[in-house]
């Protein structure tokens, strides 16, 4: 089936293109990196691409707040901010390749609307606690706004955390207000060798429970990793108290910040889950992380070619299995192969986020998705 | 003053009893108040220009009963308001005659102290205090500290997404809450959240986080834990002009420094405060910061290093270090002591804008030259680190036609706010106080969008109608936080 592609070049452009679909679907499309999240196979009748909404509406270092068109790339929105020493504190990385895409093409509106947080939401939270404002178009092509420029705000109903995760579903976002940070002067990464799944989270939750404001923790097999990010002093500092506080668990290893920053760039690109295989995604409280690696661990035992990685100290666990392999694990959902989602979470919805979605979107102009994070 | 609120429905007040009668199946005995004596506690919240006294107030103890009395009052068509510890600065829980006051009072149980997860599950009505209380031998606290935090509610403070001083380092009620249980008008009891980060669907918890009661009430909330830091330090640093000590905010916050808390006061606030607490002020600066910083004691001392050197460079007259936790009392004492020490010069009307910080020093020029149009002293006192603003305006009630001066002036800072990028409120809510300022910020189309989605929680309207939306009248301009003569109706809660 083809679509008819159409790029907009601002909001009333885009307003009239989802005003006039007339019974046609719409599908927006940022990058297209996570088009194929969650098994997500069918198209809209017509493609509404943010490649044109993407210029730089105000940037003013000082202020911590960047506005930005919603089709803005993520590597060009990072690169504006490297030259002033900032970032995007919650970590959002390009999944491209991990879903059969090219890289380099992930759109800070995608991100903000799948809710995409790396290893440092454990310490500075979600894409959704960095999203201040936007002005965004409904399902009936009228163009609104909500939320705020500024970082402390109460005025009305915090719409901007209903965007987040909303995939697509209720408006198309067409200018998005972000909290932006400092990078930070220094960073170290501290790791722990030899540590089964179950140790691994005993260590994670000893670290996350000290006062160490710990930006990542992270375990894979054999390894598990804790950064500290900051000012100098304070980063010796409490690598020091870490280290004394881990000593119980063996073997400890200080690594540099070149390898702190590649290890956790790749980690939250998934660079493990490669292009192939199928990829799962378990949301869990953090002390249960353990649970979703033992269970697939009994495919290995039974033969299977798996890897997992498990971040936010436990509460993300990503599991690569062979295509097409059932898993029976408590919120494991599986966001890379065919047949992806099992029907239970495609439907039906609850009447409230039903007519949650009815609220802006009466008609079902939008593509209809899978909500998953 | 007045302030129009929905129409009242005759039809319910003529089945008061009957309808007393009803909700005493669901929640026996004591728990349902009709008697006139029993309902005047209820009457106003913390903006006490207001009151109202309940046609009911029904106090259940089960999130069953909580589903049952919405279950029947919205089949039978009764206005519900829901109620934490009723410390709301912007009148959030303002009964209505006809409407039944939905207090959450008896939901006073810690159910869950979790700390591998850190988080806890609490009952609403337990006070945000006593969380800490509860985790601090653990190692850990809860984050947002509203200043009224020894009597509000962590269900009032997920209805309002409560700040406070210390949400400039560790973020707003948003932030920190992870889950709830959700009862909506039609009885459905909905989880939200949950100890897991993230699940899948709408982020239903987030939008319901700060709506100020209008699309359900919360029985059970998991809130995250964070832990305790290991020391905490302030720096008291005086400017003699406001440009500087904007820059120098600015300048700490640009070297990637999080203070835990960065308050500023102008001259008008450091003489009241200092008159009144002598707190060691520098009587003669034009403007002072309190930055107080918590974390490892190596990065305490450290960063109050580079704090220095900062507060040099913007050409800071004093710098002073607290030697020990007294002193830093010391120096909170007179901030928090601001809003009592204008008090007792007269009355006085605290607004909540915030703006961009860049904005600072333009954003007080005009505020003065406001002063001295209108004829009214104004003291300010803000959370400089994320720019929101508690100017206080200073007013006698006895003198004819002052007030409405005072609220005429308080609009005007706060459409100021509005105007240069900033919002109508940072912390306080909108309630019935800034209601009919809200088409200063958003466009009736913006208004349509946030009442669609009011809607889809509560089709008829029944939940804390007449507030946060304007759209029952445009005529009248609402009151804002009056106090006389430095009384407020909970006079021994800090304000700041």
């Amino acid at each position: 089936m083809s679509s008819e592609a159409l790029t907009p070049a601002d909001a009333r452009e885009a307003a009239e293109i989802i005003a006039g679909a007339m019974g046609r679907t719409v599908e927006i499309r940022g990058g297209g990196t996570r088009r194929a999240y969650g098994g997500n196979t069918a198209g809209g009748d017509i493609v509404l691409s943010t490649a044109r909404l993407n210029g730089v509406i105000d940037y003013d270092p000082q202020e911590l707040v960047l506005t930005v068109g919603a089709g803005a790339k993520l590597a060009d929105i990072e690169a504006l901010l490297a030259a002033k020493g900032q970032m995007l504190g919650f970590e959002p990385a390009d999944l491209g390749p991990v879903f059969g895409e090219p890289a380099g093409q992930t759109t800070i509106g995608g991100i903000l609307a799948t809710n995409l947080s790396g290893p440092r939401r454990i310490l500075t939270g979600a894409a959704r606690d960095h999203f201040l404002g936007f002005a965004g178009v409904n399902g009936q092509g009228v163009a609104f706004k909500a939320g705020g420029k500024v970082v402390k705000n109460v005025t009305g109903f915090d719409l901007p955390k209903l965007m987040a995760g909303s995939w697509g579903t209720l408006a198309l976002l067409t200018e998005v207000t972000l909290k932006v940070m400092p990078r930070p002067r220094a960073a170290a990464t501290l790791l722990a060798h030899g540590l089964s799944p179950d140790q691994a989270i005993a260590a994670m939750t000893c670290a996350m429970s000290l006062p160490l404001a710990i930006s990542g923790a992270a375990h894979q097999p054999g390894q598990t990793a804790f950064r500290l990010e900051g000012f100098g002093p304070s980063v010796e500092a409490r690598l020091e108290r870490l280290k004394s506080e881990l000593a119980s668990f063996g073997e400890l290893e200080v690594r540099n910040e070149t390898f702190t920053q590649t290890f956790w760039r790749d980690l939250a690109r998934l660079d493990f889950a490669g292009a192939e295989g199928d990829l799962w995604r378990v949301s869990t409280a953090p002390a249960e992380g353990a649970r979703a690696i033992a269970a697939a661990e009994d495919l290995r035992v039974m033969g299977m070619e798996i890897d997992w990685r498990m971040d936010w100290a436990g509460g993300l666990v990503w599991l690569r299995t062979p295509a097409g392999v059932a898993l029976r694990i408590e919120g494991a959902r599986r966001v890379r192969g065919e047949g992806a989602m099992p029907p239970s979470v495609l439907e039906p919805r609850d009447v409230l986020s039903a007519r949650v979605r009815a609220a802006f979107d009466p008609a079902g102009v939008f593509l209809d998705r899978v909500l998953l994070p | 003053m007045s302030l129009t609120m929905p129409e009242l429905d005759g039809e319910v007040l003529a089945r008061r009893a009957d309808i007393a009668a009803a909700l005493r199946q669901i929640v026996p005995g004591e728990g349902v108040i009709d008697h006139i004596d029993g309902l005047r506690p209820y009457e106003t919240d913390g903006l006490s220009a207001y009151s109202q006294t309940p046609m009911l107030v029904v106090l259940p103890q089960t999130t069953q009963q909580v589903a049952a009395i919405l279950a029947w009052c919205s089949r039978n068509g009764v206005r519900v308001v829901p109620r934490g510890a009723g410390t709301s600065l912007s009148g959030g829980a303002l009964p209505l005659a006809d409407g039944v006051v939905l207090g959450l009072g008896k939901f006073n149980r810690i159910l869950e102290i979790d700390d591998a997860n850190r988080c806890a599950v609490v009952q609403p009505g337990v006070t945000n205090l006593a969380i800490t209380h509860a985790v601090q031998d653990r190692g850990f606290f809860y984050a947002p500290d509203p200043s009224s935090q020894i009597a509000c509610s962590i269900g009032g403070n997920v209805a309002e997404n409560s700040g406070g001083v210390h949400c400039l380092k560790y973020g707003l009620t948003t932030n920190n809450v992870l889950g709830a249980t959700l009862v909506t008008i039609e009885g459905e009891i909905i989880t939200l959240g949950g100890k897991a980060l993230d699940g899948p669907g709408y982020d239903l918890l987030g939008i319901v986080v700060g709506s100020e009661g209008l699309l359900g009430v919360v029985t059970e909330v998991i809130v995250k834990l964070t832990p305790a830091p290991e020391c905490t330090r302030a720096a008291l640093v005086a400017f003699p002009t406001v440009e500087g000590a904007a820059q120098c905010v600015a300048d700490i916050m640009g070297a990637g420094i999080v203070p835990a808390g960065l308050e500023m006061m102008d001259s008008f606030a450091i003489q009241a405060a200092e008159a009144f607490v002598g707190a060691g002020y520098p009587l003669d600066a034009a403007a002072l910061l309190i930055v107080e910083l918590d974390g490892p004691v190596a990065e305490c001392d450290h960063l109050l290093g580079e704090i220095e050197v900062l507060a040099g460079a913007n050409g800071a007259t004093s710098v002073k270090i607290a030697r020990d936790d007294a002193e830093r009392a010391l120096f909170w004492a007179g901030r928090k002591a601001a809003f009592p020490a204008v008090g007792r010069m007269g009355d006085y009307y605290c607004m909540d804008g915030t703006i961009p910080r860049r904005e600072l020093p333009g954003v007080l020029r005009r505020i003065q030259a406001m002063s001295a149009d209108y004829g009214l002293a104004v003291a300010n006192v803000f959370h400089a680190g994320d720019g929101n603003l508690h100017p206080l305006v200073l007013y006698n009630a006895n003198n004819l036609g002052e007030l409405e001066k005072a609220e005429a002036f308080g609009a005007d800072i706060l459409r100021l706010c509005v105007e240069v990028g900033g919002v109508l409120t940072g912390e306080h809510g909108v309630g019935v106080e800034k209601r009919d300022l809200m088409p200063a910020m958003f466009t009736p189309v913006d208004l349509e969008q946030q009442e669609a989605l009011k809607a889809a929680f509560d089709p008829a309207f029944l939940l804390n109608p007449g507030k946060v939306f304007p759209n029952l009248h445009r005529c009248a301009e609402a009151g804002r936080v009056h106090v006389h003569g430095g009384k407020t109706r909970f006079p021994d809660l800090p304000r700041f």
